[in-house]
């Protein structure tokens, strides 16, 4: 059975054991591009110990455990920062297609088959949209220029799973509208603000579903372009804000150190890291910049988001945006 | 000008996240500089008060201001960034018609407070900041606005005194160099400038994100390029497609000679290096990176003509 055969079994049925796969996987990883085999200082013995790649770097590298120049699925990081986008390539997308409606199905029960999306279309580059094209019929409402189309108000007027992301949730709220949308209903929200101004913070976000939506069961998802397995809240009630993200069992989540990049405990707040053996075509273990604690379970880690750092654009003589508005996040 | 009382100062309790060993290196230069500051008359109309946004990364940057606008008689107020406001006062003090008004950022009003009575606003920021700013300032008020500019170095020869550019200010300042360009460098000579530049003036604080990013790119440089580290620095030695215009605090990024001809000189600041160089608004020697002259040019503009009434266009990212 080949590496990618019984990470599928190990997806689908739970049959193997995880420590075994990744350092399989890894070791298969590291074979095809050597760029992976530079990062090793000693050989890994547990799945913490795989050497991970910064997401930044998805930005400078197109990293690939295959030829390129095969046809192939690229998706992309969205726009919201400057500069390159992230590009991450897999030759397939069998993995991620097997794992994603598993995953959903673990964690939410009597999903809405009719998808109403603020997110973008599956088709283009985007790992969001491919996402939801497996769990139904979707409905795009979503605005390339950063808007909401008014229309989906009236979309909103039957039960649904209403998928979108903070940002354009944010601006659904600023158009005159409302819907009652019962407990089968289910609202997304994925993602964060990325540093773009929005009119709600998070907590007041939620509150405003439970004032202009009625009262739909409320989740929270967190997936990211250069990963190939997401993390579900269990669901909420409208109005509340959904608390730990749970991650599926074939991806590990760990947390080091930002300042060094050490393994931190159990528990301990730190950097997120994670390994997900549906990335099987490109990196194994990503760093993130999210910060946040884990509460590690085999059945899947438990992940409290405490945020993001910053990038380092704040440079040189230059007043940054979050001085001029006076975002900061450290006490003074 | 009262330049015995700066040079008198002592930054160490200034808080400006340096080492007391760089922070009172850089404070003594920039005091130096003035000795020759700019004093030729400005043709047009002189401002009565301009307002100067601070930042708060790198703590002299008031001071040329103080002093160029501060001879001619213009009132010159001075946002103090955060964590800097005793720095930024006891700077004022030693000039004529300086003010300093404690700055948070915010919301409109801190805006307007500080805006109020002033004939022309100068700022340096990214492209998103200066498009922020607009939209605060009130309509037709001159903004002089400074976006983001990165400098570089280029030498045919090992170049050690890229090092003391990249030690001053920790690499913070625009005029730090983000890249070295240069083939062939002695990175066990570099490694050595290296670590002598980290005991003479010791690395700063670092933030997490500082950490994190510098982690990221000593990653990107394993896998490839060449990388020697020591405490408190790295050199990474990358090809030329991984050229970044960030800086990160003490790595010196070298990157094939080349390199240079990809740039955009519209982006560059300053351009070190000998003998003829490529077309930038400032040219230097290998060591004087960030000891500008107290100037009243600025990436090419003459700051004091146009806030004496010449047109300029406003940054545009």
């Amino acid at each position: 059975m080949s590496p990618k055969e019984a990470i599928a079994r190990f997806i689908s049925t739970g049959d193997g054991d995880f420590e075994a796969l990744a350092l399989a996987l890894f070791d298969w990883q590291r074979r095809q591009n050597p760029m992976l085999e530079a990062l090793v200082e000693r050989e890994p013995e547990h799945w913490w110990q795989i050497p991970a790649v910064p997401v930044e770097l998805f930005k400078d590298i197109d990293f690939a455990c295959f030829d390129l120049k095969k046809p192939h699925t690229v998706f992309h990081t969205s726009g919201t920062t400057v500069g390159r986008p992230g590009r991450h390539h897999s030759l397939d997308t069998e993995l991620y297609d097997l794992g994603a409606p598993i995953q959903l199905r673990r964690r939410i029960s009597g999903l809405p088959r009719r998808i109403v999306s603020l997110c973008p279309p599956a088709g283009g580059h985007s790992s969001l949209g491919h996402m939801l094209a497996l769990f139904g019929t979707v409905e795009g409402y979503f605005d390339a220029a950063g808007g909401v189309s008014s229309e989906v108000w009236s979309a909103l007027q039957k039960p649904c799973f209403l998928a979108t992301t903070a940002f354009a949730l944010d601006a659904l709220f600023g158009q005159a509208g409302h819907a009652i949308l019962r407990p089968e209903s289910l609202v997304m929200v994925t993602g964060g603000f990325k540093g773009r101004r929005v009119r709600l913070d998070a907590p007041e976000l939620y509150r405003e579903i439970g004032r202009r939506l009625g009262n739909p069961r409320v989740v929270g998802e967190y997936g990211m372009t250069e990963l190939s397995s997401q993390l579900w809240t269990d669901p909420v009630p409208a109005g509340e804000l959904p608390g730990a993200f749970v991650a599926p069992p074939w991806m590990r989540v760990y947390t080091v150190d930002p300042t060094t990049g050490a393994a931190l405990s159990e528990g301990e707040v730190g950097q997120l890291r994670f390994v997900d053996l549906a990335n099987y075509w490109s990196v194994l273990a990503i760093e993130t910049m999210d910060i946040g604690r884990v509460e590690p379970d085999p059945q899947g880690d438990r992940v409290w988001l405490h945020g993001r750092l910053q990038g380092a654009e704040v440079r040189g003589c230059s007043l940054s945006v979050e001085e001029l508005l006076g975002r900061f996040s450290e006490t003074e | 000008m009262d330049i015995e009382r700066l040079r008198k100062m002592d930054p160490a309790g200034w808080g400006t996240g340096l080492s007391v060993e760089n922070a009172r290196v850089c404070w003594a230069e920039a005091v130096e500089a003035l000795e020759q500051v700019d004093r030729e008359p400005v043709e047009g109309r002189a401002p009565r008060r301009v307002l100067l946004l601070a930042s708060a990364n790198v703590f002299t940057v008031p001071l040329p201001w103080m002093a160029l606008l501060s001879l001619r008689g213009v009132a010159l107020r001075v946002t103090a960034a955060r964590g800097l406001g005793e720095a930024t006062r006891a700077m004022a003090a030693a000039f004529e018609g300086v003010e300093v008004q404690e700055w948070r950022g915010g919301d409109g009003e801190a805006l307007k407070r500080a805006v109020a009575g002033v004939d022309a606003v100068m700022a340096f920021g990214s492209g998103e900041t200066m498009a922020a700013l607009r939209r605060q300032l009130p309509e037709g008020l001159p903004l002089l606005s400074f976006g983001p500019r990165y400098s570089v170095g280029v030498s045919t020869l090992t170049e050690p005194l890229a090092v003391e550019d990249l030690a001053r200010y920790d690499s913070r300042g625009c005029m730090s160099p983000v890249g070295w360009f240069t083939d062939n460098p002695d990175l066990d000579l570099l490694s050595l400038t290296m670590a002598e530049a980290q005991q003479k003036w010791p690395r700063g604080a670092l933030s997490e994100a500082e950490q994190v990013a510098i982690r990221a790119r000593l990653v990107l440089a394993k896998m490839v390029g060449k990388l020697r580290t020591g405490e408190g620095w790295a050199i990474l030695q990358l090809p030329s497609r991984f050229f970044s215009p960030d800086a990160l605090p003490r790595v010196l990024q070298i990157y094939p000679s080349e390199t240079i001809g990809q740039l955009d000189p519209r982006r560059m600041s300053t351009l070190a290096g000998r003998g003829p160089l490529p077309a930038a608004p400032r040219h230097c020697r290998p060591g004087q990176m960030q000891r500008p002259a107290a100037s009243r040019w600025h990436d090419g503009i003459d700051v004091l003509a146009c806030l004496w009434g010449r047109p300029f266009e406003e940054w545009k990212p």
